[in-house]
């Protein structure tokens, strides 16, 4: 059975009045899964989200949410359907952390902005849910970049649509908050059955949750797809454009597609990889091939042996230090 | 009326700086040269003559308030060792000028009075004088117009490169002062409105007359006024501070209400003519910011109100302000403005006139409080203002 | 709800704070009313003094209650400004409102004369001033109007607002230039304020204006508070921005346009007290910060009007100086020590 996507496009054409972004973007949004939007700078996440909250309709082609066309729902219906967390900052320092989420109710309350007791259950569902209820009374100002990006995450989940649509929610978080907020989402987008899209660069993290990848590339058709699929095929190279770096099928990292030719390194597996690791940032080297490098741990010991000579350090800096000055 | 003293200390600071930077030629300490003797004024504090062998040395000096330097003229044509003498510090000019320019209304009149008038080759904004003879020359296309901006137009002063301009240290006079004379062009400051006896203003007109070579005349001129303004005078001090009716002078300019000052020249007239003016002890020789409740439970009561700017009848000073309807001078209808005489163009007279004539100022003050002792006289400036 | 009983707490104090204010700001005057006569006076017992009753029922009650009125505008101009523009050095003022009242006044008083309408400008009080500062701030806001549907973002506007705002003040020192001294000085009282010079018909007006300028910001007040996110948020929150905007020119454009043809422009009472408002209450919610800023905006002017009597000497200074003189100091304040970008 083939599910049917929550949003779609076909054919997307988006720009500004005198400068086209895209020209030809499609693709389908579907529930329940986390979609990371990923994609060099400039090559139009921005314009595309714009154009999903409406704030910059596309010029040709049509988004069909829920099976109807985007420009027919008001703006009102539109919100009760889409959440977003943009990179806007937050200004209101005065604000605390639950009046923050209860502004997501706003499509539903009345004109006076009275939030009923349906109101107040969702607002205590999502700050579980994001697990921001021990901070509920705090200032905006007085709660860290991450506990902010939560309340934010909590209030586009109070507006109770099917989509949500986070513009870099990750970036300027350190690493730990990067993985939560993104295991967050990945949960999110599973238990309350959600079509959750994030716009992200954080490749390591985005293939480590997403459920689907949509890479967006200069002059090519967004590819779309779960990030194993991409890996496999190697469309996964499409996010690096130009011909010195590629992402390793294996380990989901950056790394020159020529790479360094190592001398031969007799070490244990550990010591191994991260003398590979001091010697690749010392590019460009010139080490003759017959150059050998034996290590041994405990005690550190590490040594070149070139044809007749040895040289012994013992420290990995001295040794650094030797080959760079003398290659 | 008193010139506002708000926008004079507006232009006070500027005028300062100005007199510094364009009086390097003229000093306090400055000695005058020898055998020049005094001729006195009786009122005038602003300036003073100096005379020998028919040449003059006119004085400008400050007031006791106004921080300004002290400026010298000399008029007349100094002959021989004498000239060397007397050209290094003085702006010189001749007693015989035929072509002199004036930048205020209030100075037209003394060319009336002394018979000179073709001798005014032009004047900002000509609309803004009144006096017949001068109008007639101006209708006759005999005047320039310097332009209707707040400053004479320099270039074309310098086109017509008159004898003399003179101009007032009110506003940037002094500065076009500077401009001018760089241009060789002698300017006279006039600070007739500084002062505040009504005889003092009136005495400047020596000053004009020692400027256009007639101060014999001027000097005549002036005792004519003195004499009629002091026997007015006389005539009120008979009276007894029972029967000086209480005067209320001054309008509203939003809520502020603005009157003469105690010290002030219309403070001094009303007095004269035999009044009592309800603002007499406050101190000021210029205008007085007052609020509205103190005029109020000052003047209610006041007899007479003299001097309600330039309305043009009760109903339209009803309309307004109508709290004006508060005063019992208004309900009564003993309500005067100084707005009888109008010249071609809209222009009051007594702007322009009045500073000169005192005498006629005090005797139409003097009937409206004390008809029988005026009986003679003609009202010239003031008229009751009707429904 | 522990909040909620502070707010109430803190209305019932202010309220009862603004009746002393009041009271002190009608006893406070030039001329001394003793209270106890003052108190007298609504239970029939008559002044000693005629003119103490003019005084009080002509000339102080309708000061204060313009004051009011003035304090009410504002503030709440000054709020819906800050928090549309989300600037917090905005206020009431920076779409140009006063400079295009004040092209009003000066053509009436400066030009009027040209054109010979000398009675009509020569004067302080009354009709015509009050007439041509409305059409000022109205050209300003149909000129801001035809230009608004065109922006997309709120930071054009302001931008607009102010260049609008300049032109009108370069026409202004044009026509100042060209003009005499009387004129001038007309034009310079009206920009130094007033509350004193309307009389109870004006305050009729001014008070109808006020209230209709308020309501569309009470019908929109919950679009205000999704603004606090910034446009892009208040639009994923199905608000329609561009109506707002309109609610709030049209909004700060009647209660500003009015307040300042009645008074003439009040300074710093539309910036600083939506700052107080939010200091005081600690909150963003624009259900109670409007009212607050309204009460502190009422405190605000009528002290300040109280200042600017300088009891018992017989003059009064300029409204537009005091709320300055009070109000600067305390943006700078707020600035220096409560890194009020924050609270904001």
């Amino acid at each position: 059975m083939r599910q049917i996507p929550i949003l779609s496009a076909q054919h997307l054409q988006l720009g500004y009045r005198n400068h086209l972004v895209t020209e030809d973007l499609s693709f389908e949004l579907f529930e329940g899964e986390l979609t990371c939007l990923m994609g060099p700078n400039g090559v139009g996440k921005s314009t595309l989200i714009k154009a999903l909250i409406g704030s910059n309709p596309p010029i040709k082609g049509d988004l069909i949410l829920n099976g109807k066309n985007m420009n027919e729902f008001s703006r009102k219906s539109l919100s009760r359907q889409m959440s977003v967390v943009l990179t806007d900052r937050i200004t209101s320092g005065n604000m605390r952390v639950k009046d923050l989420v209860a502004l997501g109710r706003l499509p539903f309350t009345g004109w006076w902005g009275h939030l009923g007791i349906n109101d107040l259950m969702v607002i205590e569902n999502v700050l579980q849910a994001t697990h921001i209820e021990y901070i509920k009374d705090s200032r905006i100002s007085e709660i860290s970049d991450g506990q902010l990006q939560k309340t934010m995450i909590a209030r586009a989940l109070a507006q109770d649509g099917k989509i949500m649509v986070l513009d870099e929610p990750t970036a300027h978080l350190d690493l730990i908050n990067r993985f939560e907020i993104m295991f967050l989402l990945k949960n999110l987008a599973k238990e309350s059955y959600k079509a959750i899209l994030v716009v992200t660069h954080d490749l390591e993290i985005a293939l480590e949750t997403a459920d689907k990848l949509w890479i967006m590339s200069c002059n090519n058709p967004l590819t779309s797809g779960s990030p194993e699929e991409l890996m496999i095929s190697g469309k996964i190279n499409e996010l690096i454009p130009g011909e010195k770096w590629r992402i390793n099928s294996n380990s989901g990292k950056i790394e020159l597609k020529f790479p360094f030719q190592f001398p031969k390194i007799i070490a244990p597996d550990n010591l191994k990889t991260w003398i590979q690791s001091a010697i690749k940032k010392l590019h460009p080297l010139s080490l003759p091939p017959h150059m050998i490098i034996k290590a041994t741990q405990q005690p550190f010991t590490i040594e070149i042996q070139e044809g007749p000579n040895n040289y012994g350090f013992s420290s990995l800096s001295e040794f650094k230090a030797y080959l760079k000055k003398n290659f | 009326m008193p010139v506002n003293k708000k926008i004079h200390y507006l232009f006070y600071g500027i005028n300062f700086l100005i007199i510094s930077l364009v009086s390097c030629h003229s000093d306090k300490n400055q000695k005058l040269p020898e055998g020049f003797k005094e001729i006195p004024l009786e009122f005038g504090q602003g300036f003073k003559i100096y005379e020998k062998e028919k040449i003059f040395i006119l004085e400008i000096h400050p007031f006791p308030d106004r921080d300004q330097k002290v400026f010298h003229y000399l008029v007349g044509k100094p002959q021989g060792e004498f000239k060397e003498e007397l050209s290094m510090e003085n702006i010189q000019i001749t007693p015989d000028s035929e072509a002199i320019v004036l930048s205020e209304t209030t100075q037209i009149p003394h060319l009336v009075i002394l018979d000179a008038t073709d001798k005014l080759v032009a004047f900002p904004n000509l609309d803004l004088i009144s006096s017949e003879g001068v109008r007639k020359k101006i209708n006759q296309g005999k005047i320039e117009d310097l332009g209707s901006g707040p400053t004479l137009n320099i270039e074309k002063v310098i086109d017509l490169s008159p004898d003399w301009v003179m101009v007032s240290s009110f506003g940037d006079g002094l500065k076009k002062a500077g401009q001018l004379e760089k241009a060789g062009i002698p300017v006279v400051i006039n600070n007739g409105f500084l002062e505040s006896h009504p005889l003092g203003r009136a005495e400047w007109i020596k000053f004009t007359g020692v400027l256009l070579g007639k101060y014999a005349m001027a000097d005549s001129v002036f005792k004519i006024i003195r004499d009629n303004y002091l026997q007015t005078k006389k005539a009120s001090e008979a009276i007894s501070e029972a029967e000086r009716p209480t005067v209320l002078s001054g309008n509203f300019y939003r809520d502020i209400w603005y009157a003469p000052g105690g010290n002030s020249w219309m403070s001094q007239l009303i007095w004269d003519a035999g009044g009592s003016y309800v603002f007499q002890e406050l101190p000021g020789r210029g205008s007085l910011e007052l609020n509205y409740e103190y005029v109020l439970e000052r003047a209610k009561e006041a007899e007479l109100w003299i001097g309600a700017s330039d309305f043009k009848d009760l109903t339209s000073m009803d309309h307004s302000d109508r709290r004006y309807r508060d005063f019992k001078a208004f309900q009564e209808k003993k309500v005067y403005t100084y707005t009888l005489g109008r010249g071609e163009k809209g222009g009051i007279l007594y702007f322009e006139e009045g500073n000169l004539r005192p005498d006629w100022v005090v005797m139409d003050l003097m009937k409206i409080m004390h008809p029988a002792l005026a009986t003679e006289h003609q009202f010239q400036y003031f008229t009751p203002l009707n429904e | 709800m522990n909040n909620q009983a502070k707010h109430l707490l803190y209305f019932l104090i202010g309220i009862g704070t603004c009746l002393i204010i009041w009271l002190v700001n009608l006893g406070t005057g030039s001329v001394n009313i003793p209270i106890s006569d003052m108190v007298k006076r609504p239970f029939g017992g008559p002044f000693p003094r005629e003119a103490w009753e003019i005084i009080l029922m002509e000339y102080r009650l309708p000061k204060s209650i313009t004051a009011m009125l003035a304090g009410i505008g504002l503030s709440i101009s000054g709020l819906q400004m800050q928090t549309f523009f989300r600037n917090p050095l905005a206020g009431p003022y920076v779409l140009g409102i006063s400079s295009g009242a004040g092209l009003g006044v000066g053509i009436l008083s400066m030009a009027g004369t040209a054109l010979g309408w000398q009675t009509l400008g020569g004067y302080g009080a009354g009709w015509p001033i009050i007439l041509a500062a409305s059409f000022g701030s109205i050209l300003v806001l149909l000129l801001i109007g035809l230009t608004a549907w065109r922006v997309r973002d709120s930071m054009t506007l302001l931008i607009l607002g102010l260049m609008f705002g300049s032109i009108a003040s370069a026409i202004l020192s044009i026509l100042a230039y060209f003009s005499e001294a009387e004129q001038l000085k007309m034009f310079t009282i009206w920009s130094m304020g007033s509350l004193g010079d309307t009389g109870w018909d004006q305050v009729k007006v001014l008070a109808v204006a006020v209230f209709v300028g308020l309501f569309p910001a009470i019908l929109w007040i919950k679009p205000f508070d999704a603004m606090l996110l910034g446009e892009n948020y208040a639009k994923s929150l199905g608000i329609n921005t561009t109506h707002l905007k309109w609610v709030m020119i049209i909004s700060t454009g009647i209660l500003t346009g009015s307040i300042t043809a009645f008074c003439g422009p009040i300074a710093f009472i539309g910036i600083a007290i939506p700052h107080i408002a939010r200091m005081i209450f600690k909150t963003s919610d624009h259900k109670i910060l409007f009212p607050a800023a309204a009460l502190i905006g009422i405190m605000g002017i009528l002290l300040c009007d109280s200042l600017s009597q300088l009891p018992g000497s017989y003059q009064t200074l300029p409204i537009n100086a005091v709320t300055t003189l009070i109000g600067a100091p305390v943006v700078i304040w707020l600035i220096i020590d409560r890194n009020f970008s924050k609270e904001f």
